[in-house]
C-alpha cells in the first residue's frame, strides 16, 4: 500500500488545491519501507494519472475543494482531508490505527472524512 | 459591498449610528481612545473578515465576519495556526501576512481563494498590515479579507452574455445574432450562414443545431466544395449495391445518417448547376433517391447551408440557381469578418489562451501589450481561424507567463506595417504599435460612419473635440468631403 500526503515543509499542506509537494510512503506490514518526495501540481489535470502510476491508495491532505475531491472520489483512492499537523506524526498515527483522531482535523472540520471525497 | 448596506441593498442603521457616535466623539475629544469593547463592536460590525496573529502565527483575534466567511467559530479559531483556519491558496507560497511581517509593510492580494469546511472555494481579496502596540512594538500581523463570491457571480453572468455555445463575442453585430439565434434555432427553418472563411460558420451551424429540438439527434457536416458531383451525391444520399463498380454493398448517405437531426452543407456555392437541381428537388420534396436505388426515401433533416461568397451576386451572374437560393435562404445569418469586430479580439485571445492551456496543459496568462496591439491592428484575411492559429503558434514557442512578439509569426508584424491611412510612408514597427492601433481604430470608426466625426466620436464614447485633437496629434489626413 502507498500513502500520499501533500506536505509543506514537515507539515501537511494547508490547501490541497495549492500544494506543491507530495510525500509518498510505501507501507508493508504497517511499516514504512520507503519514502520519497515528489513535486506536485494539482492544477495539472494529469495528477490523477501520476497517483495511479505511483500506486497510491490513501491520500491525506489539508483543505480540499469539492472539485478536487470529486476527481479523487472517481478513483479507488481513500481520501482523508482537512487534516493538519506534522506529516510524520499523522503518518504514524494512521499506520497505528488506520484512522486519524479528531484533534488533527482543521478547526471547524471535526467530522470524519470519508473515502468518497465528501465530508 | 458597502459596510452599511446589506445584501438586499438596505441600509444598516445600527452600524451607521455607531459610526456617527464615534465620529462625534472624535470631533469633541480629538483622537479617539478606544477601549477593547468599542473596538470589538466596530470590528464585529463590518462585513470584511479580520483576524490577527502573533509572532508564532497563531490567531489572537477573529471577528464575526471572519467566522461567517470561513465558517469557523471564534472559539475554534483563536489559538490555532492561521493557515489551519484561513486555508487560503496563498498560505503556503505567497503568504501576504508573512511578507508584511518580514518587510514591515502592507500588501494587498486581489485574486486569492480560501476553502471553507464545506469544501466550497470562496474567492477573496485580502490586505495585510503590521499589528503595532501604543509603544510601536510589533505584536504580529492583521489580515483583512473580503468575500468576493457575489462579484464573481456577477462577472460570470456578464461573461456568459458574451458566450453562446462555443462562440465568443461582445460586438454589437454578433450580440444581435446571439439574441435572435434561439428563435432561429427553434423555428426549424432552413438557415443560410454567410461569411468569409474562418468567421465561424460551422460553429454557428452547430449552435443552431444544439439550440434546436433536434439537439439529441445527429449533426453532420459536409464540405460541398471538397467533392465532385457524383461523390457528393453518393455521400449525401447513399448508394445501393451495384450502383457503380466498387459499390459492393448498400451504404447509407448523410441524409439517412442525420435522420431527425441537421445537415450542414458548407461551401454550398461550389456545387455544380446540375447538382443544384438535384438538391433543390430533395429540399422541396423532403425525400431522396440513393444512387442506384429505385425507391425514394423520406427525409426529416434540417438543412443548414453556408457560403463564403455572396449568393445574391452569384444568382445575379447566373452561377447559382435562384430557386435553390430562395429555398435555402429562409433565414440568413451574416457573420462579420474579424476586422469589423476588433472589440472581440481581446475576448477571443483570452478564449483561445484558456482553450490551449486546457488542451496543451500549460498555464500561459496572456499576451503582452506589444502583441495585443499587433493583434488589434492586423487585418485577419483568415479571420478567427487565423487568430486561433496565431495564438497556437505562440503556445508552441512560449515558455513564459505571457506571449511576447518573438513567439508569434513574423508576418503578423510586417502586415501591421500596412496600416497607413495617410498614404505616406510611415511604418508601424514595434516602436509605435500603440499609435498604429489608435490610427486604425479611428480610421475604421470614421469609415464605418461615412467619415462623420460626430458619429465616430459618439461610437468611440469620446467627445467630438477629443477626436479632433487625436486626429491632429496622430497626423491623420481625412478625405475631403
Amino acid at each position: 500500500m502507498n500513502i500520499a500526503i501533500t506536505v509543506w515543509e514537515n507539515r501537511i499542506s494547508p490547501v490541497f488545491d495549492a500544494a506543491g509537494q507530495l510525500l509518498v510512503a510505501r507501507i508493508k506490514d504497517d511499516r514504512i519501507i520507503h519514502r520519497e518526495y515528489q513535486s506536485f501540481d494539482p492544477c495539472n489535470r494529469y495528477f490523477l494519472e501520476n497517483f495511479k502510476h505511483s500506486g497510491i491508495s490513501v491520500l491525506i491532505c489539508g483543505a480540499i475543494s469539492k472539485a478536487s475531491a470529486n476527481i479523487i472520489a472517481s478513483t479507488q483512492i481513500k481520501l482523508i482531508a482537512f487534516v493538519t499537523g506534522d506529516a510524520d506524526q499523522i503518518l504514524n498515527l494512521y499506520l497505528n490505527g488506520h484512522h486519524i483522531p479528531s484533534d488533527y482535523f482543521m478547526p471547524g472540520c471535526t467530522q470524519a472524512v470519508t473515502s468518497n471525497g465528501r465530508l | 459591498m458597502h459596510p452599511f448596506i446589506d445584501q438586499r441593498g438596505k441600509c444598516d442603521h445600527n452600524k451607521m449610528t455607531l459610526v456617527a457616535e464615534v465620529s462625534k466623539m472624535r470631533m469633541k475629544d480629538g483622537p479617539i481612545k478606544f477601549n477593547k469593547d468599542t473596538t470589538n463592536i466596530i470590528l464585529d460590525s463590518i462585513s470584511d473578515g479580520v483576524f490577527t496573529v502573533d509572532h508564532d502565527w497563531k490567531i489572537t483575534y477573529f471577528n464575526r465576519a471572519a467566522e461567517k466567511i470561513t465558517r469557523t467559530p471564534l472559539k475554534e479559531a483563536v489559538g490555532r495556526y492561521c493557515w489551519e483556519v484561513f486555508r487560503s491558496n496563498m498560505c503556503e507560497k505567497k503568504c501576504a501576512l508573512k511578507r508584511t511581517i518580514d518587510e514591515k509593510k502592507p500588501f494587498v492580494s486581489s485574486s486569492a481563494f480560501i476553502i471553507r469546511s464545506d469544501q466550497k472555494r470562496i474567492p477573496i481579496s485580502a490586505s495585510t498590515s503590521l499589528l503595532i502596540d501604543e509603544k510601536g512594538n510589533a505584536l504580529g500581523g492583521v489580515e483583512v479579507f473580503r468575500d468576493l463570491s457575489m462579484e464573481e457571480a456577477l462577472r460570470s453572468q456578464i461573461t456568459a452574455r458574451f458566450h453562446l455555445e462555443d462562440m465568443v463575442s461582445q460586438s454589437a453585430a454578433m450580440q444581435d445574432i446571439f439574441n435572435i439565434l434561439p428563435q432561429i434555432a427553434e423555428s426549424d427553418s432552413t438557415v443560410l450562414i454567410s461569411g468569409k472563411t474562418g468567421t465561424g460558420k460551422e460553429l454557428m451551424a452547430k449552435a443552431v443545431h444544439n439550440l434546436s429540438h433536434r439537439k439529441d439527434k445527429p449533426f453532420i457536416a459536409i464540405n460541398c466544395g471538397a467533392l465532385p458531383d457524383t461523390l457528393l451525391e453518393s455521400e449525401l444520399f447513399g448508394h445501393k449495391a451495384g450502383a457503380f463498380t466498387s459499390a459492393v454493398k448498400d451504404k447509407p448517405g448523410h441524409f439517412s445518417l442525420a435522420e431527425g437531426g441537421s445537415i450542414f452543407l458548407d461551401e454550398i456555392e461550389s456545387i455544380s448547376p446540375a447538382f443544384q437541381v438535384r438538391l433543390l428537388r430533395v429540399l422541396n420534396e423532403n425525400e431522396f433517391m440513393p444512387l442506384g436505388g429505385v425507391k425514394k426515401e423520406k427525409s426529416d433533416v434540417r438543412i443548414i447551408a453556408a457560403s463564403k461568397k455572396d449568393l445574391n451576386d452569384m444568382v445575379a451572374s447566373g452561377e447559382f440557381r435562384q430557386d435553390l437560393f430562395y429555398r435555402i435562404n429562409v433565414v440568413e445569418i451574416k457573420l462579420p469578418p474579424l476586422k469589423d469586430r476588433i472589440e472581440d479580439i481581446p475576448l477571443l485571445v483570452k478564449h483561445f489562451i484558456s482553450k490551449f492551456n486546457r488542451l496543451k496543459n500549460k498555464s500561459i496568462q496572456g499576451v503582452d501589450q506589444v502583441v495585443m496591439t499587433a493583434l488589434m491592428t492586423y487585418d485577419y484575411p483568415g479571420n478567427i481561424r487565423e487568430l486561433e492559429n496565431i495564438i497556437e503558434h505562440g503556445f508552441v514557442l512560449c515558455r513564459q507567463a505571457n506571449i511576447h512578439p518573438g513567439h508569434l509569426p513574423p508576418n503578423l508584424f510586417s502586415e501591421a506595417a500596412k496600416v497607413n491611412p495617410t498614404g505616406k510612408t510611415e511604418t508601424v514597427t514595434h516602436q509605435n504599435p500603440v499609435k498604429a492601433a489608435k490610427i486604425k481604430l479611428i480610421m475604421d470608426t470614421l469609415k464605418k460612419n461615412d467619415f462623420s466625426r460626430q458619429a465616430a466620436a459618439a461610437e468611440m464614447g469620446i467627445h467630438k473635440s477629443t477626436l479632433f485633437r487625436q486626429i491632429k496629434k496622430l497626423g491623420i489626413v481625412l478625405p475631403r468631403k
